[in-house]
Order: C-alpha cells, then structure tokens, then sequence
C-alpha cells in the first residue's frame, strides 16, 4: 500500500490565448509522500493544482487521483481529498465554525463532531465561534487546512500554504503538515516558492518551470552527487591550480576572492589537503560548498539544466 | 442534492442584503398607501379608490416594470459574481458535488427568492392596505374596475406573475456567471430588462415574444372566467425562456474556469 500512486498526472496542458502555461507536465505522488510542488512565481504552480481539483478545465492530458480520472469521476475522485487553492477564502459573515459547518453538510457521511475535531486539530478550538473576518493571515491558513481536512483526507494539496506569515506561523504550519502526515497517514501535495520550506519538510520534489517540469525525485535523490564543491582559501592561486590540475579529482577552477573554487570527486578532499600542503601552497582554510535544494533550484531554473 | 439546496438557500437567506431589501419593500408598500390616502383627501385630486383587499393587486402591478426586477437582480447576482469573485464559489466545488449540481442548487435558490419576494410583497400590500384603507370586495381602479372577490384571487394574481420572475431569475444567474464583477452583471442584468421593457413598448408586434409582456400575466386571475388558451400560450413562451437559458446556464457553468 505504501507505494501506491495517489495522485498521477499525464501529459498535461493548458494554454490561454495562445499562451501555454502547462506544457506536458508528468508527475507522480506516492501514498504517504510529502510532496513539494516548486517553481518560480508564475511557473504554473496554481494552474497545475486548480486542474487537478477540477476548477480548470484540461486542454490536454490526464489527471488521476485516488485511481480516479478526475474528468470521468471527478466526485469520486475527490471524495477523499482536501485541499486549499491560494489564500484560503471563507464567507466572511460567518464564524469559523459555521464555515465548517456549512462544508460538513455538504458530505453525507462525516461523523459527528468532526467539525469540533479539526478544529482542534489545527489550534482553533477557542477561537471558532468568532467571525472569520476577524481571523489573522495565520488563522485563517489553520481554517483552511481544517475545511481541508473534513472529509478525512487520505490526499492533501496546499498551494502555498504559508504565504504572507511570519516566520513563526510558517513553522507552525510546517510543524502541523509534518504532523498530520506521521499521524493521520494523508499524502501531502504543497506547492511553494519557498525551497528551505520544501526543503525541511518534503520527502520528494517536482520542479517546474514556465509549465514544464525540469525535474522529480527525492531530496535526497536531486542533491546526491559523485562530486563536491570545495573552496581552497589561499593567496597562492596559480600555484594552487598548478599542484591540483595533475591529480584527475579536481577540476572545473574558478577564481574567488579569498582563493579557488573547483569540483572534487567524493574521498579525494584529504588527498587535496596534503597535495596542497606537501607543495608548499599556503593554505588558510579548505571550505566544503553545501549542496542544498536551493543552490540546486537556482542553477536548474536558470540554467535550464533538463534532469528529468 | 438537497444538501447543496439547503447550502445555498442558508448562504442566501441569511444575507444582510435580503433583510435590507424586504424591509425596504414593505416599507414602500407602506409609503406607497399613505401616499394614496393622502392624495385621495385633496379635494382636486384624482381619486383613486382603494381596499385592503385590491391594494396587493395595485401595489405588484406597479412595482412589476421596475423595483421588484432591480431588487430581484440585486439579490440574486451575488450567487455567482460575488462568489467567485470572493473565491467562496470553488469552496463546494472542492466536495463531492458537481457543478450540475451546485448550479441547480442555485438555480432552485433563486426559484425560492422569487417567491419569497412576492410573499413579501403581499404581505406588505396587504398590512398597509388593510391598515390605511380597510377591507372591500369589489373596487375600480383608474377606468379600469377590478373585481377582487376573495383571497384566493390575489394569491392566484402573484402565482401568475412569479412565473416570468421566475424566468428572469435564470437570466440574471446568466449574468451572473458571466461577469466577475457583481457590479457589471448587475448593470447588464438591469440593462436587458429595460431594453425588453423599451422594445415591447415600441415594437407592439414584438410583445408576445419579450419575457417582460408576462408580467401582467396576473389580471387573468381577476377575470370572471379563466382564458386556458391564453394562459397555455403565456406560459408556453415563458417556459421557453426558461428552458433556452436553463441550457445556456449549464453549459456556461460547466465550462467557466474558477481564477480566483
């Protein structure tokens, strides 16, 4: 069960008035995944996420959640999922509580009390019989992951969900996804522009960029590499490059202002230190480059380096 | 789908926009009888004979070219325009519904509006002329004369004229969905009744086929006997407006893309 597919996409498309804005996006999300949607501002993120949920209609492609094509079965398909498109939007005159309330009637076999239970789950159980219009950004996000969460999800797409709060709201919600997925055992599908975000909290990554997808895989899987980046601080450059240019593991020499930067196959920085050391280079410091999901991101969004 | 009935009848009832509007219809049912009373106590002034039994019949009559349309689109343009322009209409969309459903949900809501408004339109008409000029069977009105002999000849006088309200409503759903701005689609909504309401005056020829001819439709429920034919053919070109923007509504709702 835990590989099973829950949210598949297939050669997807979309254009408007000309324009495309999807362009044969395949994407696959595993039962259990935290699943982080990233691109740039404008890359098609909400597009993609309104498809899937069916408020936009499908020039070309595919769409299957829960095993069910969302343009044959959309009522089935969606059944056990929740989700919050952008800013979560309620009907302001309303409290909290009757926002759920209303949403809960509209399924036919929710338990009662459920909703006093997501909004407990989300921190809001004193505050659900205020009136919406009163909620902070952060409070309305937890309302909005709670009407997400009705139905008993086993799937839920968040598109952005810690958009415009602060850098405690975002861990909070960050907390609560990380949370509910260990709990609850729902998949998560959350669209973001926020890589440290996505970073922390997701267990596999889609990337995409101008409607198409540039790459796929696990964290792990998309900064695993047979090389590291290593910057050498030393006023001796030329002699630097001269010492390691013979050795086959160091390559790719770029000038910084304290020293070199170069590539360096895996096992080989201790070899680099005595080479360096043995031939009379001053060496001040040897500074590994981290390869994070940002560092990556950047070089394939504006490298347009195809991966997948 | 009673579920998503009950949905949109709770959201649009308890609306402060709905309470406003009935309040300020009874309110102009009131001033509406106390204006006549007025001006049938100067000695110069045509008098205009009124009863707590005709004045329901008088006050729909003349409020049917005008505030009772206005007032219909100002309620009912929300369903759709406010909603989606508010980002609330994709909230039942992310259930278990489909649009079908959710728009003949609506479609029922507004079905419901109509009625309500001409209860409320009768109730006020009959409060205020009760209250100002009693009650009386029989009255003439104008040169015309009216023979209004029980209650039921009034309730069969609004049955007939909430039919093409009924209609109208369809036609301002349409609006509705079409524009994002409740204020544009209440403007073109108006706009249409007017330019119907200008065309039947006009184009004499033209009035059977103009939706807004049928708002009179109620006298024929003061008439002695009934005219089946005339009745059968009215509601015939109703129903045809109904049906044409019935299917134009689920196609155009079916196929909108929810932006916002």
């Amino acid at each position: 069960m835990k590989n099973d597919v829950v949210l598949r996409i297939e050669n997807l498309h979309k254009s408007y008035k000309e324009k495309k804005i999807i362009d044969g996006v395949e994407l696959s999300v595993k039962r259990g995944d935290i699943y982080g949607f990233l691109g740039p501002n404008g890359s098609g993120k909400t597009t993609t996420i309104r498809m899937i949920l069916g408020l936009i209609s499908l020039d070309q492609g595919s769409i299957t959640l829960n095993g069910h094509d969302i343009q044959k079965d959309f009522k089935k398909a969606i059944r056990k999922v929740g989700a919050v498109v952008e800013t979560p939007k309620f009907f302001q005159s309303y409290s909290g509580y009757k926002n759920l309330k209303l949403m809960a009637q509209l399924y036919s076999d929710l338990p009662s009390g459920r909703v006093e239970e997501v909004l407990e789950m989300v921190g809001l159980k004193n505050r659900g019989r205020d009136k919406v219009s009163n909620y902070s950004l952060g409070m309305k996000q937890r309302l909005g992951i709670a009407m997400a969460l009705l139905n008993q999800p086993e799937v839920v797409i968040l598109d952005e969900p810690t958009n415009g709060l602060d850098p405690q709201g975002m861990k909070e919600i960050r907390e609560m996804i990380v949370q509910l997925s260990l709990e609850q055992d729902i998949t998560f599908f959350i669209s973001s522009h926020l890589l440290h975000e996505v970073e922390q909290m997701c267990s596999k990554v889609g990337i995409l960029k101008e409607g198409r997808k540039l790459a796929e895989g696990s964290v792990e899987e998309l900064l695993k590499k047979d090389y590291e980046a290593v910057e050498v601080y030393t006023s001796s450059r030329e002699k630097a490059v001269k010492v390691l240019i013979t050795t086959g593991y160091a390559r790719e020499f770029s000038s910084t202002e304290r020293g070199i930067r170069m590539k360096v196959d895996k096992g080989h920085s201790e070899d680099l230190i005595k080479r360096l050391v043995h031939s009379g280079v001053p060496v001040q410091y040897v500074v590994p480059e981290n390869q994070s999901l940002e560092n990556y991101f950047i070089k394939l969004t504006q490298g347009g380096e195809q991966i997948a | 789908m009673l579920r998503v009935i009950r949905f949109e009848l709770y959201k649009l009832f308890t609306s402060k926009k709905v309470l406003v509007t009935f309040l300020v219809l009874m309110g102009i049912s009131l001033m509406l009888a106390v204006g006549i009373n007025l001006m049938n106590s100067m000695e110069e002034a045509h008098k205009l004979h009124m009863t707590g039994q005709i004045f329901p019949v008088f006050l729909l009559v003349n409020l049917s070219d005008t505030l009772l349309p206005i007032m219909l689109v100002v309620l009912l343009v929300g369903l759709i325009a406010d909603e989606y322009r508010d980002g609330t209409l994709k909230l039942p969309l992310l259930r278990p519904i489909s649009r079908g459903e959710l728009l003949l949900g609506k479609m029922t809501a507004a079905v419901v509006m109509v009625v309500v408004l001409m209860a409320v339109t009768l109730v006020g008409g009959y409060a205020a002329g009760t209250l100002i000029f009693g009650w009386e069977k029989e009255v003439i009105i104008g040169e015309q004369m009216f023979m209004v002999e029980s209650v039921t000849q009034v309730l069969g006088f609004y049955l007939l004229t909430m039919i093409p309200f009924i209609a109208y409503s369809f036609i301002i759903l349409f609006f509705s969905m079409m524009f994002a701005n409740s204020g544009v689609a209440i403007g073109a909504a108006v706009g249409v009744h007017f330019m119907l309401l200008f065309t039947g005056g006009f184009f004499e020829k033209l009035q059977p086929a103009i939706l807004n001819t049928y708002y009179y439709m109620g006298g024929m429920a003061l008439t002695p006997t009934l005219n089946w034919q005339e009745l059968l053919g009215n509601l015939a070109v109703i129903s045809a407006y109904m049906l044409v923007f019935t299917v134009i509504n689920f196609i155009t709702f079916k196929k909108k893309d929810i932006l916002y």
